[in-house]
């Protein structure tokens, strides 16, 4: 696997992993829980850890779903990004001051994998992913764990660890492992599951 | 005379700005540092002459040129927003830690997202310890140190001459132990441009460093490179932490 799919898969992996919400302790579980959600919003904040860093560097953003496929992944803070997946393509914007553009298409060569994997989450098949074995994991707390299938892949990324919160339908963190030292903790608040989502927000950002 | 003295000497006076750069003046330090810029872009393309200071100006110059580096261990974090060679544009994060004395640089670039893309050490020759495709090129790991070096590091200790340019900005001039010239144009408020020549006398690479913060580090960054592929970098300061002498950081 090429470089740009990995940088790709990342986002479309915190997009994906959102829509677990609801799930317990089977994978038939999960997608029941799934084939429920045709909306979520959350706000998300985003702990990067490294052994260079003396404390971790620190993002903040909101995450939007619309079922079938409509993700809108945006930094508000510090750097002003959004990332669209809407009716096939994926597209990023950048706001450095003067408004929304877009990023170098170059960097997504690989959207139909990507799109092919969100695809599966949507209906709940993570333990169909052509890219990560999953793992149901109920001790010491629950937790899905997926590791990469490929060896280019596992060299990146070694887990990411998917943990629910206590309330019903909430997940509480994601933490992508790319080794013992280096990690990245996206933790989520304010979900809102199955609330209207204007169309605006998967539209080109002004 | 004192080093501020000298300074006021070298800040170019207003009468002699057209008027409409008179009235920019009015505007932000942002603006101002734009201002200095454009001017230094515009001074020439290739190596200029540099008229000699006045009479016990030298090694003030000199402490003024060498005072924009970096003298202690620290720990910078940029947004970075790179211009690429067909005008396109992408966005990451980069975190360098540095020690002058040492010479040590570590290097790491990430996506928005966190993912690390590449992560390099370099002390008298770089030591990648991470790099996806397209940043895994020996190239692409020494030209980036050289960036990093250029912006932060005293271009060598070989200095030619101290002096003003013929566009009245004071300036020193290194050669680098590769035999390039290393130019650093100053000005008190608005900033400095670091423009390092091919052995051809143009310019190769150009910083522009601006919109200083209190403690006079630039929070804006402006990095061209002009030989085959050209691009510019566009680096917005985030975080800056100085470090003790010895950080294990940096060992």
């Amino acid at each position: 696997m090429r470089g740009n799919r990995n940088i790709l898969i990342i986002p479309a992996i915190l997009a994906g992993c959102l829509l677990l919400v609801g799930w317990t302790d089977s994978w038939e579980q999960v997608r029941r829980e799934a084939a429920h959600i045709q909306s979520i919003h959350a706000q998300f904040t985003q702990k990067k850890q490294m052994a260079i860093l003396s404390k971790p560097l620190l993002s903040q953003g909101q995450f939007f779903f619309q079922a079938p496929a409509s993700v809108r992944w945006e930094y508000t803070a510090p750097v002003k990004s959004i990332l669209l997946m809407h009716q096939g393509s994926m597209k990023r914007y950048i706001n450095a001051g003067g408004g929304f553009t877009e990023e170098a298409e170059g960097r997504l060569p690989a959207m139909e994998m990507v799109m092919q994997e969100i695809s599966a989450w949507l209906r709940g098949q993570f333990d169909e992913s052509r890219y990560f074995t999953a793992t149901l994991v109920s001790k010491p707390f629950p937790r899905i764990i997926l590791t990469p299938k490929e060896k280019s892949f596992a060299r990146l990324i070694k887990r990411i660890e998917l943990t629910p919160s206590p309330q019903p339908g909430v997940l509480k963190a994601i933490l992508i492992v790319e080794d013992e030292k280096t990690t990245t903790l996206f933790e989520f608040r304010a979900v809102q599951v199955n609330q209207p989502i204007p169309a605006s927000v998967f539209q080109v950002p002004q | 005379m004192s080093r501020s003295e000298a300074k006021k000497i070298f800040e170019r006076p207003r009468s002699h700005f057209p008027k409409v750069l008179i009235h920019l003046l009015l505007k932000p330090a942002a603006a101002l540092g734009l201002i200095f810029i454009a001017f230094v872009m515009t001074a020439c393309s290739s190596l200029p002459e540099i008229k000699p200071p006045g009479p016990g100006l030298q090694p003030i110059l000199l402490e003024w040129c060498q005072s924009i580096f970096p003298d202690a261990p620290h720990q910078f974090v940029h947004a970075i927003e790179a211009r690429l060679p067909d005008d396109s544009r992408a966005t990451a994060m980069g975190i360098v830690t540095l020690d002058p004395a040492r010479g040590i640089i570590h290097c790491v670039i990430m996506t928005i997202e966190g993912f690390v893309l590449f992560d390099a050490r370099y002390q008298q020759a770089v030591t990648v310890n991470r790099a996806v495709y397209p940043f895994d090129s020996p190239e692409f790991a020494e030209s980036m140190m050289a960036d990093i070096r250029l912006v932060f590091f005293p271009p060598g200790k070989a200095l030619v001459t101290t002096g003003v340019l013929d566009k009245g900005f004071p300036g020193c001039r290194w050669q680098t132990a590769d035999g390039l010239a290393v130019d650093v144009l100053l000005n008190q408020r608005l900033g400095w441009v670091i423009r390092q020549y091919d052995t051809s006398d143009h310019i190769s690479r150009q910083v522009r460093a601006y919109a200083l913060n209190p403690e006079g580090i630039p929070e804006k960054i402006e990095l061209s490179h002009y030989k085959f592929p050209s691009y510019t970098l566009k680096m917005t300061l985030l975080q800056v932490e100085r470090l003790p002498q010895g950080d294990g950081r940096l060992n």
